[in-house]
């Protein structure tokens, strides 16, 4: 009998049928299309067993060799954690699913082993307890994900996928380095042991490592204006792949770096300076997609705008700025892969990313386009859908203390998501009010595309009805996060 | 009598989902559910006629008690929610026939319902913003349900839309960041204890977001096109409905967030009611002048009726905006009759635009013969709306002019009594090309609209004189709505107002009875006259020239030129082109924005570097940058 | 009980007897001043008689018929609330805003009526009607709150009371009054505001296509016109009168001027009449309001 409740399974599990997809690939390439949604499958029951424990004992460590931390590889699941590794099998297997029907290129055996090493990898990034654990996850997404990308091979997946190698080696180069600094330091690897130990530490001493870290990761997590490679390199890639990069992988990175933050580096100071940095993301992403005519393209630079957005509450330091970054990253993670899996779905009819030739589809593809209006709604914050309930949190997060600045910010922050209902409207308008071109024969996906997202879009609709249960957990999540002396104490002096 | 809230709430929604399903099985299933639901609504809501209820908690978020609650006034506005939407579906059942998408319209119309209603029954600001943004969206798709034009007229309202919920949000969290709850009550004692620069700006963020919805000046420029866009039926429930929950916000949040007192307190006082209010007064009189003058220019039988729309909701803000009793009771009174009325007018000409296909004014004439009812009903509304007694928008407007000069606001009230007569010279405009004069050839067949169609004119058409001639009935409500508030109410009977304090005597009951004595006598006379025969249209004074059938000699296009060459310079100038300017800037700066993704790879590594060596001036400045 | 019966139906009578006396007055002195000798001084009676008493008569349809009945129904119910000397009538039951609306109801039967008749010349009459009732409409609403404020009261009987003893409001507020005249002549429709009925332009306007007994109500209504007016200046301007006969010498005296200009004057266009009240009257009668809020 296995015990279920191990996180390291969450890693075991994926890799292992990484290596069988590898065993297998030979005898039958096309078998392999089917080991990633029984892992991701199994990865999603395990962290759902995971979910009493977490909300029992706040912080589950596992250890590798069985000796304590700090001298072992640990791994580190909290509340935070736990609900992105739950996103990320869960999406992992929705994509998964699409896959089935949605990749038919060659050679399969390849993409999917890569696809199941960036689940992997994305789930690793997340529970990881180690410094050097985060940089091997980030390393594994990293290289699964330029390949994913440069999976169809034409001129812009190559182009983006190159664009993309480069950035994102020189992030992993600058997050190594960071990693190495603070090993020199402190002598450890351990996250929560350098917590402890990087008390000693000024101001000042702290901040190199942790630019580099904040650099290396921001290259990955979408921040401006290390994002550059992401509007090449999202739509370039297949719409699931697509659908889970924009939708956890950015948000893993986004992760990795409020851990370090919070968690390693007890940064309180320096988040005037990301907050910054957050407002522009939000400012450039929201302003570029306005001007996309490819819709994949409008996502991808949505995807940029969003992550400024939950950034942006992440930086205001606050219990309630990091609930509503919770809440938002879980809108936006459902929503931006369902939207992602639905351009797919719509890009295999209409055979073009123009949004243009979207025009009059709403008809012929209802169910698609319904789903398409489902996410687009939830991601502006419309009522009842959850984005409301996080966005609602998010301001008044930030309007916590009333004064000029807030309410700068504020305007700021609402005046961008005028600018999204503003590209995203359109977009509707035209998918369901516009004239259907002449002569094309447009009809619904096939089934196997359907289903994946409107199980998601279900999903969504759940949050939409039952928000209440959702912001009180994530409302735990960030006074967990925010206390980190639980973290630490729970792995310290853990098991 | 312990039916909750909740079931009244939830009906529409309900009954929303369930004509939506029932569709799918026949579209018969479909009406039934709509209607029947609606009337349930209406039905449930007369239970709670006399009996407010204050606090029924709905849930609980951020530490904030969302609650329901029912008072007069909020009863008053869910009344013009439920009937105009029950006619409206009632009107839509014939109208929209034959279109795509219906099961999906009715669920629309029903949830916008649902939505208005819960933003009248809403307790706190929080259940009150929900609702208020599920009513945006939810109205903008039925909006675009008018064809193609109606998409780009529907684009400019969620945006615009979006702006002013928006701008609620920021005082909305404001607020909450100072007390964590959000229930009116307690939002009240913030505010009276806050400091006034923060009072303040929490009212004209509210106040951005409710002029937009009521559609005051200058925040008005989605209505034109969103009203005359949409389907008839929508178009009344936009105008009849849509409008008075801004004004509803308005209302709440003069009188049971701020309260005039206060309101007194934050400027200091220098007009005849608190500055704020005065201000706002003036949006509301200048709302009424301007889009009188644009209504009497326009070519379009549903444009005239948006921009005169405007002005009404004109007279509505402005009543409110006045802060005395009467001028309140003015106020929300003409609320419910401008409800009535426009929803009539939006009707009938709905009905025309049924059977002629067209609501270009120059191009309809003569109809009287053909629809008899819907003339009626036209003639019943025009009547009303130019606040002509003895029909029920004169009364309202009466308040409120007696308000004004109560309160010696009198530039307000020479506004207010230039855009009444001006709204005579539009609705004349429009029952003139529309049901009098020639009859063009190709209408000659047509026929009255369907009975079904013709239920919500006769009811409205009643209403009218109902409220006219026994004005107590309406203000039985809002008296004890304002006595709920703290104000005291004047005076009233079944007839009208027995006066004093400054304020005139009006009594319906008389100038009707008397009316009708000297209708009586010219008919006498007229009867004692030869008898007439009815001659055709043709046959005719035409200075000498012979009236043809082929000949169009009807005067209607361009009604009021010369009225035009008078105003017209002015109207050089308008909200809308400063905003697409404005827009059209943003748009220009944002395309530079998005040039910083070149696309180009050493750019981008550049874009690294550049963030590397501002953190390590970062370090140099010792880490602090604030 | 009686004397209200009395008053219900001598009031119109005598209404309409002021009303036709003045305008046959008005054809006698413009033909002298034009040095005609001129009909005779019941020619309007006769001219209604007549036009009643016409054996065949056609018609447009019901609201053709209505318009008129409209119209004379709305003049008789305007004048109850017109007080004359000794009599309130019914000024307790719509006070002098009220009034105001009520003297429209006749302009919307006249309206509607001259539409159906289908005939352009109509249609032109009626929106030149109304557009000029829009332009003097500016200043008469800033003279009339002039005057409410003045007497603190809107009730139009208290307002006539309180200029007994020959405080005039012509005195008082000769401003305002000598707007109010010019309102009250436009309102007639004389020289040069007689582009509505202009028949050299649109053959007599709204009545275009009536005749008949229909025109003989216009005519009657015509007779009521005269008299509201007047004596609607008369109690708002020059306080009422103590006894009928006094009423009558007034209205009289404010009819001769009228008339005088009336013979000598050329015609506006149609705009330039709107602009002509939109700009001196409306000034003047705004000078008189401001002088009114400022000295109370």
């Amino acid at each position: 009998m296995v015990n279920l409740t191990n996180p390291i399974l969450l890693i075991a599990v994926p890799l292992f049928f990484v290596f069988l997809a590898a065993v297998i690939a030979p005898f039958s390439k096309r078998a392999t299309k089917y080991l990633p949604p029984v892992a991701f499958l199994i990865n999603l029951i395990i962290t759902l067993y995971l979910i009493p424990q977490v909300a029992e004992k706040g912080v589950i460590v596992a250890t590798t060799a069985g000796i304590k931390p700090p001298f072992a590889i640990n791994i580190a699941v909290d509340g935070l954690g736990l609900s992105l590794a739950i996103i990320a099998s869960l999406l992992g297997l929705i994509a998964s699913l699409y896959n089935l029907k949605y990749i038919t290129e060659e050679p399969q055996d390849k993409f999917n082993m890569l696809f199941l090493l960036l689940g992997t990898g994305i789930t690793w990034m997340v529970i990881t307890g180690d410094m050097f654990n985060l940089f091997v996850a980030f390393e594994v997404t990293s290289i699964s994900a330029f390949g994913l990308v440069g999976f169809l091979r034409d001129k812009d997946s190559i182009e983006a996928g190159f664009k993309y190698l480069v950035m994102g080696s020189i992030g992993a180069s600058l997050l190594l380095i960071g990693v190495v600094m603070l090993y020199a330091a402190t002598g450890t690897l351990n996250m929560a042991d350098i917590a402890e130990k990087i008390a000693r530490f000024s101001f000042r001493q702290k901040l190199l490592p942790y630019s580099f870290i904040f650099t290396g990761l921001g290259i990955e997590g979408a921040l401006f204006p290390l994002n550059a490679w992401l509007p090449d390199a999202h739509p370039a890639a297949p719409s699931s792949v697509s659908s889970i990069l924009s939708g956890i992988m950015t948000t893993a990175a986004i992760y990795a770096i409020i851990r370090a933050t919070v968690t390693v580096f007890n940064y309180s100071a320096i988040t005037p300076f990301i907050l910054l940095i957050a407002l522009l993301t939000l400012v450039f992403g929201e302003t570029s997609a306005f001007f996309q005519k490819d819709i994949k393209r409008m996502l991808a630079y949505s995807t940029i705008g969003q992550t400024g957005f939950f950034f942006f509450a992440f930086s205001l330091g606050s219990v309630q700025g990091m609930q509503g970054a919770f809440m938002q990253i879980l809108n936006h993670s459902l929503s931006k892969a369902m939207l992602f899996l639905i351009a797919g779905a719509m890009i295999t009819q209409v055979h073009s990313r123009n949004i243009d030739d979207f025009s009059g589809i709403g008809k012929k593809m209802k169910i698609s386009s319904v789903f398409f209006a489902i996410g687009a709604f939830s991601l502006m914050g419309l009522p009842p859908f959850f984005g409301f309930w996080s966005k609602l949190t998010i301001i008044f997060a930030t309007l916590a203390y009333t004064n000029f600045y807030t309410i700068t910010l504020v305007v700021i922050l609402l005046f961008m998501s005028v600018i999204e209902g503003a590209y995203f409207f359109r977009v509707m308008q035209s998918m369901f009010f516009g004239k259907l071109k002449e002569g094309t024969e447009i009809k619904e996906a096939s089934p196997g595309l359907v289903v994946p997202f409107v199980i998601l879009g279900i999903v969504i609709l759940t949050l939409a009805i039952y928000p209440t249960p959702i912001i009180a957990v994530s409302k735990k999540i960030a006074v967990q996060l925010i206390h980190r002396a639980v973290y630490i104490n729970a792995v310290l002096g853990g098991l | 009598m312990n039916m909750s809230l909740m079931v009244l709430l939830l009906t529409p929604f309900t009954g929303g989902i369930l004509s939506y399903l029932g569709g799918k099985i026949h579209r018969s299933v479909r009406y039934t559910f709509a209607i029947l639901f609606s009337s349930l609504t209406l039905v449930e809501l007369f239970f709670y006629y006399n009996k407010p209820v204050n606090h029924f908690v709905l849930g609980k978020m951020f530490g904030s008690v969302m609650i329901l609650q029912i008072n007069p006034i909020s009863w008053l506005f869910a009344f013009i929610v439920t009937t105009i939407s029950l006619l409206a579906i009632i009107f839509s059942v014939n109208d929209m026939e034959g279109r795509g998408g219906l099961d999906f319209y009715y669920f629309e119309l029903m949830v916008v319902e649902g939505a208005m209603l819960g933003i009248t029954l809403a307790g706190d600001l929080l259940t009150f913003f929900l609702f208020w943004e599920i009513m945006s969206w939810t109205s903008y798709l039925l909006i675009i349900q008018g064809g193609n034009k109606s998409i780009k007229a529907g684009y400019k309202y969620i945006i615009m839309s979006i702006i002013g919920a928006n701008s609620m949000l920021i005082a909305i969290a404001m607020i909450y960041g100072k007390i964590h709850t959000l229930v009116f009550r307690n939002v009240a004692m913030l505010l009276a204890a806050s400091p006034h620069g923060f009072d303040i700006a929490i009212f004209v963020l509210f106040a951005i977001g409710f002029f937009v919805e009521a559609a005051v000046m200058p925040l008005h420029t989605w209505v034109s096109d969103a009203y005359s866009e949409a389907p008839s039926s929508v178009s009344s429930v936009l105008s009849g409905v849509l409008e008075k929950i801004g004004a509803y916000g308005l209302f709440v949040l003069l009188y049971a967030l701020f309260g005039v007192s206060l309101l007194g307190k934050l400027m200091p006082l220098r007009f005849p009611s608190p500055t704020i209010m005065y201000t706002i007064g003036w949006f509301a009189g200048i709302s009424i002048v301007v889009s009188t003058f644009l209504a009497i220019l326009q070519e379009d039988a549903k444009k005239l009726l948006a921009y005169s729309s405007i002005s009404q909701i004109g007279y509505v803000v402005l009543g409110i905006s006045i802060g005395t009793s009467l001028g309140v009771a003015g106020g929300l009174f003409h609320a419910l009759n401008h409800a009535i009325f426009k929803s009539l007018l939006f009707f009938t000409i709905g009905a025309v635009i049924y059977r002629t296909g067209t609501r270009n004014l120059s191009e309809l004439g003569g109809l009287i013969k053909k629809m008899p009812v819907t003339f009626t009903g036209t003639l019943f509304g025009i009547i009303a709306l130019a606040g002509v007694p003895p029909l029920n928008g004169f009364v309202s407007k009466w308040m409120i002019y007696e308000a004004l000069l109560q309160k010696k606001e009198v530039f307000l009230l020479i506004l207010a009594l230039i855009g009444s007569t001006g709204s005579f010279l539009y609705v004349y405009r429009l029952i003139h090309s529309t049901f009098l004069g020639q009859l063009p050839e190709k209408f000659k067949d047509v026929k009255e609209v369907p009975f079904l169609m013709q239920i919500p004119i006769w009811l409205l058409s009643l209403g009218t004189i109902v409220f006219g001639i026994w004005p107590g009935l309406a203000m039985n409500v809002i008296a004890r709505g304002e006595k709920f508030f703290g104000i005291t109410p004047i005076k009233y009977n079944l007839y009208g107002f027995p006066g004093g304090n400054g304020m005139g005597s009006l009594k319906m009951i008389n100038i009707s009875s008397v009316f009708i004595a000297g209708l009586i006598v010219a008919y006498i006379i007229f009867a004692l006259g030869a008898k007439t025969h009815r001659i055709s249209q043709y046959d005719n004074y035409a200075a000498g020239q012979v009236v043809t059938k082929d000949t169009k000699y009807n005067y209607s296009y361009g009604f009021y030129m010369f009225f035009g060459r008078v105003v017209n310079p002015v109207f050089k100038w308008s909200a809308d082109k400063i905003y697409l300017a404005w827009a059209r800037s943003a748009n220009v700066f944002g395309d530079y924005m998005r040039r910083i993704y070149t696309g180009n790879l050493e750019t981008y590594s550049s874009y690294i570097v550049v963030i590397i060596s501002l953190v390590g001036f970062l370090i140099l400045l010792g880490g602090k940058i604030w | 009980m009686v004397k209200n019966i009395l008053i219900a139906i001598g009031l119109p009578l005598l209404a309409f007897g002021i009303g036709i006396s003045f305008m046959g007055f008005k054809r006698k002195i413009g033909a002298r001043i034009q040095r005609r000798y001129g009909p005779p001084f019941h020619q309007p009676l006769l001219d209604i008689i007549k036009l009643l008493s016409k054996k065949s008569d056609i018609s447009h349809g019901i609201i053709y018929d209505l318009g008129p009945m409209i119209a004379l129904g709305a003049s008789i119910l305007t004048i109850f609330f017109i007080p004359i000397p000794g009599l309130k009538l019914l000024t307790g039951s719509a006070d002098v805003i009220a009034l105001l609306y009520i003297m429209v109801i006749g302009s919307l039967g006249m309206g509607l009526g001259a539409g159906e008749s289908a005939n352009p010349n109509s249609s032109i009459g009626i929106a030149r009607a109304l557009t000029l009732m829009f332009g003097y409409d500016l200043p008469f609403v800033i003279v009339i709150i002039s005057v409410l404020l003045k007497y603190h009261t809107t009730n139009l009987y208290a307002i006539t009371q309180a200029q007994a003893g020959g405080h005039w409001a012509m005195w008082v507020l000769p401003l305002s009054a000598i707007v109010g005249f010019i309102v009250i002549y436009g309102a007639m429709g004389e020289h040069p505001f007689d582009v509505v009925t202009a028949p050299h332009e649109v053959a007599t306007g709204p009545m275009a296509e009536y005749g008949g007994k229909h025109l003989g109500l216009l005519f009657i209504d015509h007779a009521f016109h005269v008299y509201i007016e007047l004596a609607l200046f008369v109690d708002l301007f020059m306080g009422g009168a103590s006894n009928i006969g006094w009423f009558y010498v007034k209205m009289f005296v404010l009819f001769l001027i009228i008339v005088f200009f009336d013979e000598v004057l050329p015609r506006f266009r149609i705009d330039d009449a709107v602009r002509f009240y939109w700009r001196w009257p409306t000034i003047i009668a705004l000078t008189s309001l401001i002088i009114v809020l400022i000295g109370g």
